[in-house]
Formats: structure tokens, sequence, C-alpha cells
């Protein structure tokens, strides 16, 4: 079984190179976009952007948002930025794997003999692919914070007027240290990204879509604790709010995501009707 | 021409993905009103006993998504950004399924090939625009199950949040029946639009999560674009122009600027129609 999974894992690094690279590509791209625009914001408001250090800048990327409360209108605006960050992410995850379901790659899976060395490869492939996008993302927040402060350190200290949050008792003032918000955080991308990955192959990769576009917007409208979005956002981790999500709690639930769709998936795609899935859309 | 149009509405209207598209609508819909009605039953009568019914903004007309008073939350967002999406799954995924299953080429074989391009573009556009306005109507409906139909006082604006610089805000204040009317048919246009411009991509690109994935992804870009790059330009007339924010009766960040936001649909449909173009002279061999 591991040496199949490392088979035809090594196929799909080779036959999914393109997915992976645009990956790094987006994360690169989506961190230089996003910084350079949060700048010329602060630069706007005469906030000082060359004294951000590195987790001045990652925060301001997965800020995310609070949910509303009656009266507080001119507090909330969505964000537009955490939401392109995460979607973007779901690009490579969509594109390849559901893909490789038709032509050369079912052949693969029906003629290798263990559909489960398969699967497990697109999960693993979809892990790599989410962490090359995470690291395409740091390494260019770092090269930006290098150029413009040189403090590489974790801890978030002169960004708060620019995130734009509401007055509320249950916010924390700063400093902030988000370094383990960024490991658990990149945990919930991961386990997303294989939640979609997994839905993408029962259902058509557009619907999945749209099922992960539901869980990354519902957050902005209450504090559950059960929407992956949730995850991705560091105001509702106990960084930033009182009552947050604490490091345990989002280590558990991300964990308990990836297995759950591992490990589901895994037995469903056991027993999956590959011949008879139609290619076609109508 | 009429024969092709007619087959190809024919699929759009009665093909699964027009039926999936809608009740996806139709399920962010009902999930904005029951925001709207959860959220002022919360304002309105607060645990402490207290009451302020704020009768005039607690209008259906108010109330419904395209004004969105009482409810810009999770399910507001989820409607204006979902739809964009959801709206072009009725029908533009049909140039990459009918170019990759070879019907193209039998199509344009037996008749001109403008006739095809065009009536494709002529359905996906009200395929789209029918989710669309479909999706607001029964918004209206569902809110108007538990909000009376006042007449919109603009005494009222800081709870409505139609202020008179808003686009079609006298409308809304005279005749909201007529201000529904037109912010449907205006939100319907432009979906229809963007639907038209997934469909002309398709010509060119097979993959269809580049062409839907992609271009939504970068849709969201240009609204980046719009809230962080042009708000730095603080000297200039600063105004919407992402179509997640002209969808909407108002924003928080721009003023909606009426000549803006009908340029913004006259630009996707120019796109579309360029796309096609192109494709209805290139050779097919």
């Amino acid at each position: 079984m591991i040496a199949s999974m490392i088979g035809c894992l090594r196929v799909d690094l080779r036959a999914g190179g393109k997915q992976l690279v645009a990956a790094i590509v987006l994360g690169v791209g989506l961190a230089l976009l996003e910084t350079g625009g949060m700048w010329l914001k602060a630069a706007s408001t005469d906030v000082d952007w060359t004294a951000f250090s590195l987790g001045d800048n990652v925060l301001a990327l997965l800020c995310g948002m609070i949910p509303p409360q009656p009266g507080e209108r001119n507090d909330v605006t969505f964000p537009v930025g955490w939401l392109l960050l995460w979607a973007a992410c779901l690009y490579a995850p969509l594109s390849y794997p559901s893909r490789d379901m038709h032509g050369f790659g079912r052949n693969v899976a029906l003629e290798c003999g263990n559909r489960g060395a398969w699967f497990l490869s697109k999960c693993l492939w979809v892990i790599v692919a989410a962490l090359f996008f995470l690291g395409g993302l740091l390494v260019a927040e770092v090269g930006l914070t290098a150029f413009a402060s040189g403090n590489l350190g974790f801890t978030a200290e002169e960004i708060h007027p620019v995130l734009e949050l509401p007055r509320r008792d249950d916010l924390q003032g700063a400093p902030y240290d988000i370094g383990p918000f960024v490991a658990t955080c990149a945990l919930a991308c991961v386990a997303l990204s294989v939640l979609t990955m997994v839905s993408s192959l029962f259902v058509r990769p557009l619907i999945s879509f749209s099922v992960a576009l539901v869980l990354l917007i519902l957050p902005a409208l209450a504090i559950t604790g059960w929407l992956p979005g949730e995850y991705l956002m560091a105001v509702r981790s106990e960084v930033l709010r009182t009552a947050g999500l604490s490091v345990v709690q989002s280590l558990l639930y991300s964990t308990a995501l990836l297995l759950v769709s591992m490990l589901g998936g895994l037995a469903l795609f056991d027993r999956a009707d590959l011949l008879g899935r139609s290619t076609s859309n109508d | 021409m009429g024969t092709v149009l007619a087959m190809e509405l024919r699929k759009a209207f009665g093909g699964r993905w027009f039926k999936i598209a809608l009740l996806l609508g139709v399920v962010f819909a009902l999930l904005g009103a029951a925001e709207t009605m959860d959220v002022y039953s919360r304002a309105a009568f607060p645990t402490d006993g207290s009451s302020y019914t704020f009768p005039t903004s607690a209008s259906c007309f108010a109330t419904w998504l395209g004004v969105g008073a009482w409810g810009e939350g999770g399910a507001y967002n989820l409607f204006f950004y979902g739809i964009v999406f959801v709206a072009p799954l009725a029908y533009s995924w049909s140039s990459i399924a009918e170019t990759e299953s070879g019907y193209r080429g039998e199509v344009i074989s037996r008749c001109s090939r403008p006739a095809y391009y065009f009536s494709k573009l002529c359905a996906a556009f009200l395929s789209a625009a029918a989710v669309v306005a479909a999706a607001l109507l029964v918004n209206l409906v569902a809110v108007a199950c538990f909000f009376p139909a006042y007449l919109p006082n603009s005494y009222d604006n800081l709870y409505t949040c139609m202020y008179s610089s808003d686009a079609l805000s006298h409308e809304f204040y005279s005749n909201p029946a007529l201000f529904v009317s037109l912010r449907t048919l205006f939100d319907s246009v432009l979906c229809g639009a963007w639907a038209c411009v997934v469909l002309s991509l398709g010509w060119f690109i097979r993959n269809r999560v580049v062409t839907f994935v992609g271009s939504y992804i970068a849709l969201l870009g240009i609204e980046y674009f719009n809230h962080y790059f042009f708000a730095s330009l603080g000297s200039v007339y600063l105004f919407e122009f992402s179509p997640f924010q002209i969808l909407r009766g108002w924003s928080y960040a721009y003023t909606h600027d009426p000549v803006v936001s009908c340029c913004v649909v006259a630009a996707l449909i120019c796109i579309a129609l360029l796309l096609t173009t192109f494709k209805v002279k290139r050779d097919v061999l």
C-alpha cells in the first residue's frame, strides 16, 4: 500500500506540477498585492507602515472580521482580501485531482488495484499544494518586511489602526503574539483544502467551490466554533479576543476535519463507481 | 437564428445546472431573509424588556436584500459574493462541455456560426439573469411575510442606510415597488453580462476550474483593487466599480455612481461580444 501510494504521489507531483507552481505564484502574488494595498491604506491614514513587523503584515492579511452587533453599522466591512486569499488557495486542490479522475488518472486508479493508494496520494498532493501556497505567502511577506522594517518577529504592535476593528470589551489590545495562530491557521488551511478536494471528487468541482465559499463567508455571520472559516481568522482566535478560539481547540478541530475528510473520503472512494461517472455537464 | 435560439433557450432553462443554480440562489436569498429577521428581532426587542420597533425602516422594501437594512452580516455577504459565482453555473458551462463532446462541431456545420455563438450568449445571459431575479424576488416575498409593506421614510435613513446621494434613493422613498423592479433588473443584467463573459472565456479555456474559479478570483482581485489601491488616491472622486458592490443598493466604502455601474455592465457585455466575435471569425479547423 505505502509503495503504491509513493508511486502514485510521484506521478501526481509530476502531472500536477503546473498547479503546484500556480499555487506558489498565487501565494507570492497575493502577498505582494494585499500587503502593498494595506501599506497604501496605512500611508493614506498617516500610519507609519515602515515600522510594521512580520507579525503586523501577516496579521493584516489573516485578520478576518467579527460579526456585527445590532447598531454597529459603520464599522462593518467584509474582509474581501481575506476571502480572496483563501479562495485562491483552493484553486490548486480543485484544479488537478478532479481532472485526474478522467482519462489517464482514472485508468491508473482502476488498474493499480489499490484505490486507497491513489486517493491518499491525492490527499498528500493537496497538502503539498496548500503548504506551497502558504510557503509562497510567507516567503513574500518575509521579503517585504525585510525590505520595509527588517523586523522579522511574529509580534504585532503597530497594525491595530489599520485593522478597523470595532471598539469592544472582548477585544484585546496590542501587542499580539501571532506565532501560534499562524501554525494553527496553516493546519486549518490544509484541512479545508483536503475537504474541498475530497468533495470535488464526488460532486463537481464547481459545486465543491460553492460549498467552500459558503464555509468561508458564513463565519461573518456568527461565532460558532464549527465553521472552518473561523479558524482562518486571527480576530476569532484568543490572540485578539479574550474568549477566542484557543490553540488547542484549533488544533483539535483542524486535525479532526482533516482526518474525517481523508478517512470518510477513502471509505466512499473505495466503493465509488468510477467508470459510470459522466464527464459532461448537461 | 430563431430555431437555434429557441433550442439554446430550451437547453438552458430545462437543464439540471439551471435548477442547481436556481436552488443555490434561492437558498442564499432565504438565508439572507432569516438573518434580517433575526437581527431585527434582537435589535428592536432587546432582552431588557425595552422595545423600539423603528416602524418605517422595518418595511419589507428596506429589509429586502437590495437595500439590506438590518441584515448586513454573513448571509447578506454570502448572497452578493455567492450569486456572482452561482449565476453563471446556470448555462455558462455549455461552451466547454459542447466543445469537449464534439456537439459544437456538429451544430456549426448545420447552421450559421454567428447564429450558434450569439444564441448561446443570449441563453447564458437570460438564464443567469433569471436566477438572480428569482432569488431577489424570493427574498422580497420572504421578508414581506415578516415585515409590513410600509412606505420607507427618509427620516429613517440612519437605519435604512439609503441616503439622498445613493443611486435610486428618490425612487426608494417615493415608489419602493419601482425601486425593487429597477434594482432587480440591474442586478439581473449585471449577472447576465458576467455569465456571458464566463461563457466566452470557455471558448478559449477548456478547464472549467480555471474558467469559473479563476475568473471569480480575478473579480475578487478587482474588488480588492477598488477598496485598497483606489482608496489611496485620496484626492480624486472615489466610487465603486467592483461588481460585488454595485450589485447592492449602497456600500460602506464609496458611493454608487449609476453612470459607472452602467459602464461596468457595458464593459462586461463588450468583452463577451469581442471574445465571441473573435471566436466566430476564427478558423474552426
